[in-house]
């Protein structure tokens, strides 16, 4: 039974770690993308000034962003005539996202809803720069959170597993 | 033919907000197929235009003159709602037309925006709180130009300027004289080159599900300017015949003699109330006196669309 009891500990331990060390991996891929998403956009607006419904259109079928999940949910509320702001909303709202991201990161994030495509390229321009400002320097801090825990969590899990089934026989 | 007037209605109030859609829809079929303008202003009634007088339209989707009759009253959010799905979501893929007070639709409705201008330099760079739409939806009448083709071309393609007030069909005439030319009424499968500077003789050929319906031998350069439209279809497609609606400025007629100079033929019009207004405008009266027109034809009012007036021979 102890025997049994341990192996949980060590593997519920074990997990938890993984799991830490999953979501530095998932925060700094998603940050990446969505900085990739706002260069793409940005160069679609200044240049080809494509519609929003095909701009995203194109960008759901970019193998490039086949991890980010809320493109796709985007553009089915796109189709169902729902307004940019509550499709981008509702699109995070039912992605992985918001397990992975920081609350600042989700709210910034959650932003881009309210502006895109609804002003001048100017604007869209402006705001998407500001946005990829705030993402790129927590693209930084989430790299530099990943280098200096992911072994730590990774590691820590199965040792302290393994510390605690010690310390219980 | 009746089923196409009220897909252009149904088409053009597909892009209201979805209440204003709803009470639009079921106004009486006929009604519909007259329907000329719906006007959308927030605060205010919901008004349509058909034959040729304002209605205001009701609760209960008819349409009349008592104001105190249940009034269906439209609120801010639903002009801007409206507003919202006429840009498609993309403001910033339409600033240019919504800079110059209109949007055209892929069906060639022309909407009309209303709202405080916001300039810079004495240039409008953006319209903010938007208060008003006009929606005016294109008519297709077919064979309506029957008349001024045989009075016109019974010898073949010739150039044409047609004159006529706002709403005097103009444009719908334009429409149709193409629609028969490029479907071979004159004997023969012209080439033939239409500038659609503001989009809304065709719209875009590939999305104009409308348009689609027909065969045609043409090719629209949508939303080109209409003279650097026109150098370029003569350069590029061989037209026999080059169209353009309203022209006017110095650039366009300087065009147009360059057209002329290649033998290429040209169909196009003009705002004028009366044939003296037409001379009184510099840049056409330098077209009349340089022949690039063999035709003048005068419309009458906007009282009965398309009819034709007088025919000038230059």
């Amino acid at each position: 039974m102890k025997l049994i009891g341990s192996a949980i500990i060590i593997l519920s331990l074990f997990l938890a770690g993984k799991l830490s060390c999953f979501k530095l991996s998932k925060r700094t891929e998603f940050i990446r993308l969505v900085i990739d998403l706002l260069e793409f956009i940005k160069t679609e607006i200044n240049y080809k000034k494509t519609t929003m419904f095909n701009l995203v259109n194109n960008l759901n079928k970019n193998i490039y962003f086949k991890n980010l999940d809320i493109l796709d949910i985007f553009y089915k509320n796109l189709l169902k005539q729902k307004s940019i702001e509550i499709s981008w909303s509702e699109a995070i709202a039912q992605s992985q996202m918001k397990y992975i991201l920081n609350q600042d990161e989700l709210i910034e994030i959650l932003k881009i809803g309210s502006w895109l495509g609804s002003s001048s390229v100017e604007e869209q321009i402006f705001n998407i720069d500001l946005s990829l400002e705030y993402l790129k320097q927590n693209l930084l801090r989430a790299q530099g959170d990943k280098n200096k825990y992911y072994k730590i969590y990774n590691n820590f899990g199965i040792l302290s597993g393994i510390a605690l089934v010690i310390l219980i026989w | 033919m009746l089923n196409n007037f009220i897909n252009n209605f149904i088409e053009t109030i597909d892009y209201l907000e979805e209440n204003i859609k709803l009470i639009l829809k079921n106004i009486d079929p006929e009604i519909q197929r007259n329907t000329q303008e719906i006007r959308i202003r927030a605060n205010r009634p919901l008004i349509i235009k058909c034959f040729f007088k304002n209605y205001y339209v009701y609760n209960n989707s008819q349409i009349g003159l008592d104001k105190n009759n249940n009034l269906y009253i439209i609120s801010e959010d639903q002009i801007k709602k409206s507003f919202e799905n006429v840009c498609e979501y993309s403001v910033y893929a339409y600033q240019e037309e919504i800079n110059n007070g209109f949007i055209t639709l892929q069906n060639g409705s022309r909407v009309g925006i209303v709202g405080t201008a916001v300039s810079k330099d004495k240039k409008i760079i953006n319209i903010k709180n938007i208060s008003c739409l006009n929606i005016r939806i294109p008519k297709n009448i077919f064979n309506v130009a029957d008349e001024l083709i045989t009075k016109t071309m019974s010898k073949g393609l010739s150039s044409l300027l047609i004159c006529g007030a706002p709403g005097s069909g103009k444009t719908t005439l334009l429409k149709d004289i193409i629609r028969q030319i490029s479907l071979g009424r004159l004997g023969y499968l012209y080439n033939i080159s239409v500038i659609d500077e503001r989009g809304e003789l065709f719209g875009n050929q590939a999305k104009n599900k409308f348009q689609n319906k027909f065969e045609n031998n043409f090719d629209i350069f949508d939303r080109y300017p209409k003279p650097t439209g026109m150098m370029i279809a003569l350069r590029t497609m061989a037209p026999d015949l080059i169209v353009c609606d309203e022209i006017g400025s110095k650039q366009e007629t300087d065009a147009i003699e360059d057209i002329l100079n290649s033998g290429v033929k040209i169909i196009a019009t003009a705002h004028s109330s009366n044939e003296q207004e037409i001379y009184i405008k510099p840049q056409i009266k330098r077209l009349i006196e340089i022949r690039a027109f063999e035709k003048i034809v005068i419309l009458g009012s906007n009282k009965k669309p398309c009819e034709i007036k007088k025919i000038i021979l230059i």
